[in-house]
């Protein structure tokens, strides 16, 4: 995979996510540009460079969205770590799943939204609600709610799968762009 | 057999093992260690999010609410030049601080009246206090950590630093929660937050009725502000909340923190207590300008 090409389109990916918040906004639900990047990758590239593209696109997603903590005070903070390795588990299952799918389809790049994000949802909220237990050393979020996040991330990760569709098929069309490694000979076939 | 020792599967398990202590350190330690590249990030993203941001924002903005004040013929767009805003800020502020006055010395006790009429002309005084005009670049939707991020930063001296506040003309947006080189980041008061505010009755064709205190709670999912009061409390639909909370910089009391959109009985007693809902005037996340308040050496 060609490094600088995955460090354009995960920048056009977190501008649109940061300046088009309002634009793509349902009821406080806003899709997430950086997973629908981290799938088309999955799909595609080497099991290293998805796990280690999915470490980044994780990094970027905890510093893109700051908490309050309650030891922090008036400031608020960015948790390096939940996003990251909500990122990484999701795509490893990526790389196992991936083989069952058509690489080709927008259809997948949805699917595989919904397979990585539930992954990194769910261990997103387990690591922020670990946070607020008693005996750890970490404080609390404040407003954090483990039933009210998973509902919430819950639409986040439908809405994402459904514009995944558009946006997949668009990622696919710039297929020869990021010089992703043929698959057992087979190179994708050529669309007209 | 020559075995590596850093292996990419070895590399990876450091790796997740130092995130997962990393995602459960305290918060001072966490937000040391990631403001830099959060910061880096910001800066980076800036120049593409603030063009964005204001286009968004323009095509989706619900109506603000009317809001009747003894000065609101001025005009709310703000000039360009800092002087003239400056200017015109100034004199809405001595315009509404001698509205405020003029109702407390009709209502409230001597004493504490002459204590804030202190304050006011100690404020009033202080020539070195500045405003610092701000673009929105995005704001966040979560409930968990609402923010609006601001491109204004502690480049060019602008003497930016975490609390002070930030304001959409007369409303109050927030504070100040982190400051960067390039961005800053603002806790809006939509945020899970208790304020201590003042029900002002709007000025047109209203009877003189008492100013009170209200403690307001904010629903950071909604948006809105509730609070509890009697049931003969005067307050009714269209009452201005301005903030009068002593935890809050001076430069920020009587902000507009909200109008009174509903009084109704109060769920649990709905025979002795009302419950108000309050409302921002503008969507605080529909702002795609700020001003941040800049006290000078004399104040806080």
């Amino acid at each position: 995979m060609r490094w600088p090409v995955f460090g354009l389109f995960v920048y056009l990916a977190m501008a649109l996510e940061q300046g088009l918040g309002n634009l793509f906004e349902i009821k406080r639900v806003n899709p997430s540009f950086l997973l629908i990047v981290g799938a088309f990758i999955a799909v595609s590239a080497p099991p290293k460079v998805v796990i280690w593209s999915s470490l980044i696109l994780g990094l970027l997603s905890d510093l893109l969205h700051p908490l309050q903590l309650q030891l922090s005070g008036l400031a608020d903070v960015t948790i390096i770590g939940p996003s990251c390795i909500g990122y990484l588990v999701g795509g490893y299952v990526a790389i196992q799943l991936r083989g069952l799918m058509f690489r080709d389809s927008p259809t997948t790049i949805g699917l595989m939204v919904i397979a990585m994000g539930a992954f990194v949802h769910l261990i997103i909220v387990a690591a922020l609600t670990v946070r607020g237990l008693p005996f750890m050393l970490g404080d609390p979020v404040i407003g954090w709610y483990a039933p009210d996040q998973l509902l919430r991330r819950f639409f986040i990760l439908m809405y994402t799968a459904v514009l995944a569709l558009p946006i997949g098929f668009a990622l696919l069309r710039t297929d020869s762009l990021w010089g992703f490694p043929s698959v057992m000979g087979n190179r994708r076939l050529r669309r007209t | 057999m020559n075995r590596r020792v850093f292996t990419h599967r070895r590399i990876l398990a450091g790796v997740v093992v130092l995130l997962i202590v990393m995602s459960q350190l305290p918060g001072p330690v966490v937000g040391w260690m990631s403001n830099k590249p959060r910061q880096f990030v910001a800066s980076l993203l800036n120049p593409v999010t603030q063009p964005l941001w204001r286009m968004s924002s323009s095509v989706r903005r619900p109506p603000d609410l009317d809001v009747d004040l003894p000065f609101s013929q001025l005009t709310p767009s703000l000039p360009p030049d800092q002087a003239d805003l400056v200017r015109q800020f100034r004199q809405t502020q001595l315009q509404y601080m001698q509205y405020m006055r003029q109702l407390e010395l009709e209502l409230e006790d001597a004493r504490r009246v002459i204590a804030q009429l202190s304050q006011i002309k100690q404020h009033l005084n202080l020539e070195d206090s500045r405003i610092v005009v701000a673009a929105v670049t995005t704001a966040s939707a979560d409930p968990a950590g609402p923010t609006l991020t601001i491109n204004r930063g502690t480049r060019n001296s602008m003497e930016l630093r975490t609390g002070l506040v930030v304001t959409a003309g007369y409303d109050l947006v927030g504070r100040l929660s982190n400051v960067g080189p390039a961005s800053s980041t603002v806790r809006p008061i939509t945020a899970r937050t208790l304020l201590t505010v003042r029900m002002v009755p709007p000025v047109s064709g209203a009877p003189s009725r008492q100013v009170f205190p209200v403690q307001l709670q904010s629903n950071p999912t909604k948006g809105l502000f509730y609070a509890q009061v009697d049931g003969d409390a005067p307050v009714q639909s269209g009452d201005l909340a301005h903030l009068d909370d002593r935890t809050w910089p001076s430069t920020s009391r009587g902000l507009i923190v909200g109008k009174v959109i509903q009084v109704e009985p109060h769920p649990d007693d709905p025979v002795l207590r009302r419950r108000i809902i309050v409302q921002p005037t503008q969507s605080l996340r529909h702002l795609t300008q700020v001003q941040v308040l800049v006290p000078g050496r004399g104040e806080e």
